[in-house]
């Protein structure tokens, strides 16, 4: 499940703007959107333009995929993916 | 410029001349993303040049910046979907150290209107194409001729 939103913000810091609401979305959902290590893991993604407004892309992956040769990270469905409505209220 | 570069293309040619056309695109904000799979970088498509016998080509300027131990941030370049050159930054390897590469990506192609975009993905952590109005500025520029 892949959301397209559009939030009305804008920063000096992408990198630290990435990591402050990343932090929000898997500290709320318990979900991990990030490999700490390559072999990690993860439930989803988040990619993000900083422009104004931001547009952030957030991605929940639909079915559990081990490691392979396009990805070594270990991909794990969510038992309940989450809507687009509460990640809004999140971000 | 596209009419200088036409210009130079004719002179002394016997009139023929040439078809230029130049496609650019820049990028006014910085791109991240967390994902191990390929994502296309927000905004960062062009249309080339769709020229009869025409060649084109493709390159992408940007800095690719990550900054999580051990981590390394690959580029493509895409052209309708087939991956066409590819680049990738340092493994910045340090404690908490960060790897900031210039990345340039090249094709030579035929200029047939195809779509070129540029995609990354990251091994872990969060990568960038990173943009900044005053000293980086991303590009993706397809030069036909034909």
């Amino acid at each position: 499940m892949k959301y397209n939103l559009i939030k009305n913000t804008s920063c000096d810091d992408p990198k630290l703007c990435s990591h402050n609401i990343m932090e929000k979305l898997e500290s709320k959902l318990n979900c991990k959107l990030h490999a700490d290590k390559k072999n990690d893991t993860v439930n989803g993604s988040i990619s993000i333009y900083h422009t104004q407004p931001h547009q952030i892309i957030i991605e929940f992956y639909d079915k559990n995929e081990g490691s392979n040769n396009i990805h070594a990270t270990k991909f794990n469905k969510l038992s309940k993916i989450p809507t687009e409505s509460e990640i809004k209220k999140i971000i | 410029m596209t009419n200088c570069i036409q210009a130079a293309f004719s002179s002394g040619g016997g009139g023929g001349g040439a078809t230029v056309e130049i496609v650019e695109q820049s990028q006014s904000g910085s791109f991240t993303t967390t994902s191990t799979t390929a994502v296309d970088i927000t905004s960062f498509t062009i249309t080339k040049p769709d020229i009869t016998d025409g060649k084109c080509f493709t390159f992408a300027t940007f800095a690719g910046y990550n900054d999580d131990n051990s981590t390394t941030n690959t580029y493509f370049l895409d052209d309708n979907g087939s991956n066409v050159a590819v680049g990738m930054t340092q493994e910045d390897g340090g404690s908490g150290g960060y790897a900031n590469n210039n990345i340039s990506l090249v094709d030579l192609s035929v200029a047939d209107g195809n779509t070129a975009k540029i995609k990354m993905l990251v091994s872990a952590g969060t990568g960038s194409c990173y943009g900044n109005n005053t000293y980086t500025i991303p590009k993706l520029v397809a030069f036909g001729v034909g």
